[in-house]
């Protein structure tokens, strides 16, 4: 089921832990939906992520995810980091399960947040959760737009809604009408 | 490296004594049905294991039919008396279309009763207490003119519990409904008598007591007839087609005959053994919580949760150390939602999420048992060192 990569970050996750100066934390996910991250960052006075560490409550998917993500924004920009989709996440990891496609929307979401409070950036409202089954919120669904996903197939390869128990019966014209504002 | 396997709830080996008795009867091949000698050979051996199979439940051989497992035998049941064609039901289930069940039911049962739903027939998934229990008083209360049937599983899979199905049985006759038992987990692991426990139909697997996948079978009493699952021939009585799977039955037979043998000695080791895995885990690691009954629980079923970690990652940390258990954490299901069985015991969604089943079998060594008590606080340990909840824990 998982690949060689997704089970070496498993097993041997790396940057577990807090940073106590951290420069933004970010905490996303319920322990309802089985996922919690929390992703601490530090960042240089030019933008530069130079440690980013993380703590989660997860299947072995979340702990590879979070613990690729924070392999992948280290020395980079914030601006840089922030443009990470949670699919180039789950390809570094050598693909996730179809099922498990959220536990990488989780990662980037909490990169974000990581960086969002850093930034001061106070999320306006609660993030939506669209797709009730998998757990994706609409800031993801709008992530994954704006990075091509031009159809519904686009944007359930992209973040693994539609993948749960009803198969998109609740979410697939809720997802429609955000792609529509968006074309 | 060490392997230890303590899934048996989910499939057990193949106790040696049958795997011998299979291979030795490659070549009785026959259609048990065939009137000609190949055809005898092979019904004598069939009609022998079938004998075996009914000793140990108590019940008269022409009382069991082999099915191709539990789950058959739990679609046969439920369609059998909810067939359209009334006269294909027992009498007795001529009339009415409501059944009771539990809200602990293994799949076979649950998405059976969704689908008679759909016939119009009402199904009542009665509540179960903290500890998987199905209060028979609330049975009583969901009886009605209209009850054909009541099922109640003997023992719970995930958690081990078991259910008061005697009492339960007949409540059920006072109210001239059926009463059918999933005793998938049961056979072979506790003594069961269907006469003395007032069983109309009973369920059982082969795979699941040392036997071969794919046969399992059904108990009937004697006088009661089932629309069949699967028209054709005259097999079975004409309740259940197919040509005699000669193979899977004598295996099914021989499973039997080995539990009956080892039925007093074997359970009582079996119960000492899961007890030490119990107290070893409750004396090492903090913040757990025991599913299911204190007492009335499987000889062999553990179920623990533990607070601040998932389940799915406990599960592989285990079995990269070589042992092997499950999980009724939702990551690990397929879908998001966890097991239903911890959900209808009131545990949170957290707990729910972070709970492990070991169950034991004959074949478990106290060796065994000593190296996952050396593993399992270690992949603990370390899974909650990884865990916000536990820092948040200690923080507080």
């Amino acid at each position: 089921m998982y690949s060689k990569k997704v089970i070496d970050h498993f097993e041997h996750p790396r940057n577990v832990g807090e940073l106590p100066d951290a420069s933004g934390v970010g905490e996303v996910g319920s322990p309802a939906c089985g996922d919690i991250m929390k992703m601490w960052i530090k960042v240089d006075d030019n933008g530069i992520i130079t440690e980013a560490t993380f703590k989660t409550f997860g299947c072995a998917s979340a702990v590879a995810s979070s613990s690729m993500a924070t392999e992948m924004i280290r020395g980079k920009h914030i601006d840089e980091a922030r443009k990470i989709t949670n699919k180039e996440i789950a390809d570094a990891l050598d693909g996730l399960p179809a099922h498990k496609l959220h536990c990488s929307v989780l990662a980037s979401d909490a990169l974000n947040r990581a960086i969002d409070d850093y930034l001061g950036v106070v999320p306006e409202e609660e993030d939506e959760v669209v797709c009730e089954c998998t757990g994706i919120s609409r800031k993801a669904i709008e992530r994954a737009i704006r990075h091509g996903a031009s159809t519904l197939e686009g944007i359930q390869e992209a973040t693994g809604a539609m993948t749960g128990e009803c198969e998109g019966i609740r979410c697939r014209d809720k997802i429609a009408e955000i792609l529509a504002q968006y074309k | 490296m060490k392997e230890v396997y303590l899934d048996n709830s989910a499939t057990t080996p193949i106790h040696p004594e049958v795997a011998q008795a299979m291979v030795d009867s490659m070549s009785i091949f026959g259609n048990a049905s065939s009137v000609h000698h190949f055809g005898r050979k092979a019904r004598e051996r069939v009609e022998e294991a079938r004998a075996n199979l009914a000793k140990l439940i108590g019940a008269e051989p022409s009382e069991v039919v082999f099915t191709s497992g539990g789950s058959e035998s739990n679609n046969f049941v439920l369609k059998g008396m909810t067939c359209s064609h009334i006269s294909c039901r027992p009498r007795g289930a001529l009339m009415g279309n409501h059944v009771v069940t539990s809200q602990i039911e293994h799949p076979s049962i649950m998405n059976t009763c969704s689908c008679i739903e759909q016939d119009n027939y009402l199904v009542n998934y009665l509540p179960v207490d903290e500890c998987g229990m199905v209060d028979p008083e609330m049975v009583e209360r969901a009886m009605t003119p209209n009850t054909i049937l009541v099922s109640v599983m003997h023992g719970n899979n995930e958690i081990g519990t078991i259910e008061p199905i005697k009492e339960i049985a007949e409540i059920a006759h006072k109210h001239g409904a059926f009463f059918h038992t999933d005793a998938v987990q049961t056979v072979g692991k506790v003594p069961i008598d269907v006469k003395e426990m007032g069983m109309d139909f009973l369920s059982l697997s082969g795979h699941k007591f040392n036997g071969p996948k794919g046969i399992g079978g059904l108990y009937h009493r004697e006088d009661l007839h089932l629309c069949p699952l699967v028209h054709g021939g005259h097999q079975e009585a004409s309740l259940r087609a197919g040509t005699e799977n000669n193979l899977g039955i004598i295996g099914l037979g021989k499973a039997a005959e080995i539990a009956m043998r080892g039925m007093a000695t074997e359970i009582p080791a079996l119960r000492k053994l899961r007890d030490r895995l119990q107290a070893g885990i409750e004396e090492r690691i903090s913040d757990i919580k025991i599913n299911g009954h204190p007492t009335e629980r499987l000889p062999g079923v553990l179920n623990v949760s533990f607070k601040y970690v998932e389940g799915e990652s406990i599960l592989l940390r285990l079995d990269s150390a070589g042992i092997a258990v499950s999980t009724g954490s939702a990551c690990s299901t397929g879908s998001l939602e966890p097991s239903h069985v911890l959900l209808a015991i009131g545990l949170s969604h957290e707990l729910a999420h972070g709970s492990i089943r070991f169950s034991l079998g004959p074949q478990n060594t106290d060796d065994e048992i000593d190296y996952v008590l050396e593993q399992l606080p270690k992949v603990i340990s370390s899974l909650r060192e990884m865990s916000p909840l536990y820092s948040a824990a200690l923080g507080e």
